[in-house]
């Protein structure tokens, strides 16, 4: 199996961009990159688009991500939120993982949230639910649970015959 | 209008003929492409009408989607124009800028002066 084509051919990885740690938060709805090519003070912007844009774009499918190129002297990075608000990050002559980490403090999701969000998946996925949607609809199918009373009647102290009405079971 | 929904950016591509205030404007998306594991960017028309902000063909506008549709494959009203063509600001600086220089306003005035007299010779 020859070697993988292309520059920095681990950027194409299905692992490479699960391991993106820049979930941005959910009133995010535009990222915008400008950046100079052949330009000292762009290096940074540029390198953050080499090495975690394709993870950005993986953790925020939603976002649309845009690149400007030779657009404006200065190289930033421009947020539009979904309240009509901007952001402006400069990245005039930073490194990557200055402007990476920033971004992550100012519009990331913190730790305990992505946390939470997982914790709430795994519990859609818990193969002990039932109900609208899973493989057994009712908690009789479970075994070690109580027959479907459709079957098997159940026992008098848990019918409401008994006791709400207060009659006997057999009684109409 | 009402306009609340989704925001997205575009170039303006044409104007709608027939009706003067509509705009075809060409949005960008990435794509994973899954057997390349590479994102590719995947282009989506857009029909949008302009109301209170006015911009030319080639201008790169801000879109969001209006909540009723009036008018049909009218589905987006223009926000704002980021980057009209030749009048690029720089949102740091607040200078007009040509590519990847400012424009030295001094300088553009004396031109724009010469050219006046010159013409009017």
């Amino acid at each position: 199996m020859p070697f993988m084509k292309g520059r920095a051919a681990i950027r194409r990885t299905l692992q490479y961009l699960e391991r993106g740690s820049l979930v941005l938060n959910d009133s995010v709805q535009i990222m915008t990159v400008n950046y100079n090519s052949g330009h000292k003070a762009s290096r940074g912007t540029y390198d953050f688009i080499f090495w975690y844009l394709g993870q950005v774009q993986f953790k925020n499918p939603s976002v649309q991500i845009l690149t400007f190129k030779n657009m404006t002297p200065s190289p930033y990075i421009s947020f539009y939120l979904d309240n009509g608000e901007k952001i402006l990050v400069d990245a005039d002559s930073r490194d990557k993982d200055e402007i990476f980490q920033h971004i992550k403090t100012v519009l990331g999701k913190s730790e305990e949230d992505l946390q939470k969000e997982a914790l709430a998946r795994e519990k859609k996925a818990n193969p002990a639910n039932f109900g609208h949607g899973y493989s057994r609809w009712c908690i009789c199918e479970i075994p070690g649970q109580i027959p479907c009373p459709g079957w098997v009647p159940l026992p008098k102290e848990m019918r409401g015959k008994y006791n709400l009405q207060k009659k006997d079971v057999e009684e109409v | 209008m009402a306009s609340s929904g989704r925001y997205i950016m575009g170039q303006v591509m044409k104007r709608g003929i027939g009706r003067d205030n509509t705009l075809k404007v060409r949005c960008l998306q990435m794509k994973l492409d899954t057997y390349l594991n590479k994102y590719f960017n995947e282009r989506k028309h857009i029909w949008a009408k302009e109301y209170e902000v006015k911009c030319n063909v080639g201008d790169i506008v801000l879109l969001q989607e209006m909540s009723e549709l009036k008018i049909p494959r009218i589905t987006h009203d223009i926000k704002e124009v980021v980057f009209p063509l030749g009048m690029v600001v720089d949102p740091i600086t607040g200078r007009r800028c040509r590519g990847t220089e400012y424009i030295d306003e001094s300088n553009r005035k004396l031109e724009a002066e010469k050219i006046a007299t010159e013409k009017s010779l």
